[in-house]
Formats: C-alpha cells, structure tokens, sequence
C-alpha cells in the first residue's frame, strides 16, 4: 500500500473512533447536563481540528522540505553535470586542435622528403613514406571527426526554417566531384520546409549520405532515394541506397563508435559517421533505425520531433 | 623586378622551414626575416634592442599562437602605430576559431588565412599568398608618398 493511502486510512480509523469512543463517554459523563454536554462538544471539536492542523501542518511541511531538498540537490547535480560536460566539449575541442599540429608536422615533412629526394630513394623507402603519410592521413581525419562527434549534438539557440531541398543542394556542391566521377543520382520530389534546428539535422543528413555513397556496389552507379512523412508529433526521414548492404547481425554494431564492418583498405573511415548520427538525432529527440540487406541496398530511416 | 621584403612571424620552426622553402621556391622574394615571438616582433618592426637599423618590411606573416605577446596583441600594436599601420599583415595560423577571425579583422588584418593541414594545399596557399599580394597588389612600399 502506497504511503499517501496509509497514513489517509489511519488517520480515518484514529479519527472515527476517537468520535464515537469520546461521544459515548461524553454521554455518559454529562447525561443529564444538555448544555455542558454541548460545551464539551464543542472543545472536542475544537481540539480536534486544533491537532489534525497541526499533524497536517507538520506533514505538509516535512514534505515541501524534503522536495526542496531534492530540487536543490537535482539543480546543483545538473549544473556540475553541465559544468563537466562543456569542460570535455572544450577538451575535446583543444585536444584535437593541438593534436593535429605534430601531424601535420610529420605528414609535410615526409611529403617534403618524398618530393624533394625523390631520385634518391629507392623503392622500399617510397613503400615506407607512403605507409607513414597514409597512417598520419587517418590519424587526421579521425581526430577530426572526433571533433565533430564533440560537438554534435549541440543545438542552435532557436529552431529556423530549413528547407530540405537546400540541405540537399549544400551536400552536392560539397561531394560535387565525387558524385560526378561515380554517377551517383538522388531521387526524391520536392522536400518540405520544416522548422528545426539545423545543424545537427544537416550533420544527419550529410553523414547518411556520405555513407550511401561510400558503401555503393563497385560498378552500379550510386542511386539515393530522400523521402520525408509528416507524423503527427515528428518528420519521419527515409533514405535509401542500392549499395552492398547490411546483415541484420550487425544492425545494432553500426552505431558503436569507432566501430567498423570493414577493412579500412576497403572501404576507409573512422568508424565515427553513424555514431555522430545517432547523437544528432537524439538531440532531436528523435530515433534511427535501418531496413537492409546484404547486396540489395540499405534505407536508413530516423525521426525528428515537430 | 621590384624587391620585396617578408616579415615572417612564427614560433613552430617546422612550420618555419616549409613557409621559407615555399617563399624560396618561386624566387619572387627577395628577403625572409623570421622572428619566433611576438616581443622580437615588435622589437623588429620598430627597430628596437637587437633589431637596430633593420629595413622594416614590405609584407608581414603573422602567426597567432606565438609566445610573450600573442598575434592579436601584435597586430594591434602594428594597426595603431603611425610607423607600421601601412604595412600589410596576413595573419597565417592553425586556428580556424570564429574569435580569432574577427578579432583579427577587427584589428584591421589584411587577410586571415588558416594553414591548410595539406602539404600541397599549404604550398598553394602560400603561392598564392606571392601571386597576389607580390605580384598583383601594389604595395605601399613601392609608392612614393
């Protein structure tokens, strides 16, 4: 029994009884006086609402202090949680920054060497500039998508208008080259104008498709298909590719940081893409989830709330 | 061919090897001075302590992670004072900050550049770095007052 219930049903049984006891007994003490048996009515009455004021002032009064107590522990629990997450944003900031430094320092320097001794060298030494460069290449690009998993997730201040098409339009003059030189295709009808948030929802839609194009078959031209639901609370976001796919074992695998289904020879990467994804959409209180299958295609479908 | 005169200011000595090989390369110019912090910086701009009777220079290559005075401390120095305010300064760093952009401009930096982490794109950037500010700006110090 809850506690609320309890104390309500006591206070019911101690209240009942201490009626009819204390009336019993007040008839028997003053039969035959009427009016100091009315007088002592009326002090009963009296002393009674005097005593359950007071019990239901104490109560009240332990439980707004207990609730107080918990806001205030609950404020100060979320300002350190704050304080420490915009510490590591900052770390993660600055460590990647400074990170980038000595190797951007050792991929020069080996460019440098490879440019300048070129006739010097022999092959093996070529062998060797090539794996160190490639290596300091990948340490770059994971050290920079870390720093945009740091800081994905983080929302404007307001929602805007975001015209979807214009998303679109933005990840082809970036993949302009690429999209060309594969002869990658999107399909899709006129995309609505939603108010939201735009950068992590432009990181999701960047990231899926950068990712239909990367895992696209080997001579099949690379065919992307947006579509958007309005819901009743959310956009619903589908897109879908005819890439190699997905073997549902590893649905859950893709989103895990740093995971990755293939050797970086193949397909490259830091294992970061979706991972940010997932947090964007979180932050946008939405969820992502996929329909795919090994060689057919995959479709990546996620929400995001009105 | 008009002589020109770089001020190069830069802390990271690595960084300091590839801008002058890449200035050298195209024989465009014709002196490289390199001073490591901001103090020294100053010190040769306005001919001071060890710098004495230096030629001030035509162009400046200004680092902002340098140490004792940072680049926005140096720039505005140079933007403020009558001897140095026409000398043009590029500002060449590793920062991409949004801070650093516009306090930079709003110290009147001639140009912000970030140093692309590319070994080629670096080398392009300091071409073309030459190819405009050498070849087709006309420069105060080549004006007669």
């Amino acid at each position: 029994m809850n506690s609320s219930l309890k104390i309500t049903l006591i206070y019911l049984a101690v209240g009942i009884a201490w009626i009819f006891v204390s009336d019993r007994a007040a008839l028997l003490i003053f039969s035959d006086d009427q009016v100091k048996l009315i007088q002592f009515q009326t002090f009963k009455g009296l002393l009674y609402v005097g005593l359950t004021a007071l019990l239901l002032f104490t109560l009240i009064r332990g439980y707004y202090r207990t609730i107080r107590k918990k806001v205030e522990e609950l404020e100060e629990v979320n300002k350190k949680l704050q304080e420490s997450n915009k510490e590591l944003e900052q770390f993660a900031y600055v460590a990647s920054h400074d990170l980038q430094e000595p190797l951007r320092m050792v991929s020069s320097f080996l460019t440098q060497l490879e440019r300048k001794y070129r006739e010097q060298l022999d092959e093996k030494a070529h062998q060797y500039i090539y794996y160190a460069v490639d290596g300091s290449k990948r340490m770059q690009q994971m050290i920079s998508d870390l720093l945009q998993l740091s800081r994905s997730g983080l929302k404007e201040e307001f929602k805007e208008e975001v015209d979807l098409n214009t998303l679109i339009d933005e990840f082809y003059e970036l993949r302009k080259e690429q999209l060309d030189a594969v002869n990658a295709k999107f399909v899709y009808d006129h995309l609505p104008v939603i108010q939201t948030f735009k950068s992590p929802l432009k990181q999701i839609i960047h990231n899926l498709l950068d990712n239909a194009l990367k895992y696209s078959k080997e001579h099949v031209p690379p065919r992307i298909e947006i579509l958007v639901t309005e819901k009743d609370t959310h956009w619903e976001f589908a897109i879908q590719d005819n890439g190699i796919g997905i073997k549902s074992d590893y649905f859950e695998k893709i989103f895990v940081i740093f995971q990755r289904l293939h050797n970086k020879e193949i397909y490259g990467g830091s294992g970061l893409g979706l991972a940010i994804v997932k947090k964007n959409v979180a932050a946008l209180n939405g969820k992502i989830w996929l329909k795919s299958k090994p060689d057919k295609g995959s479709t990546f479908y996620f929400t995001i709330k009105k | 061919m008009k002589s020109v005169h770089i001020l190069l200011v830069e802390d990271n000595p690595g960084d300091i090897l590839l801008t002058t090989e890449a200035l050298e390369e195209r024989k465009l110019v014709n002196k490289i001075s390199v001073v490591r912090n901001g103090k020294e910086a100053l010190d040769f701009l306005f001919q001071e302590h060890q710098y004495k009777g230096e030629t001030p220079p035509d162009l400046i290559l200004l680092d902002i992670n340098i140490p004792l005075l940072s680049g926005h401390e140096v720039l505005q120095r140079i933007k403020t004072d009558e001897r140095t305010k026409e000398i043009p300064v590029i500002i060449l760093t590793t920062s991409s900050a949004e801070r650093d952009i516009h306090l930079a401009y709003k110290n009147h930096a001639n140009c912000f550049i970030t140093k692309p982490v590319d070994i080629d794109d670096f080398m392009k950037a300091i071409f073309n770095i030459e190819d405009f500010w050498i070849q087709l700006v006309r420069l105060p110090s080549d004006t007669p007052q």
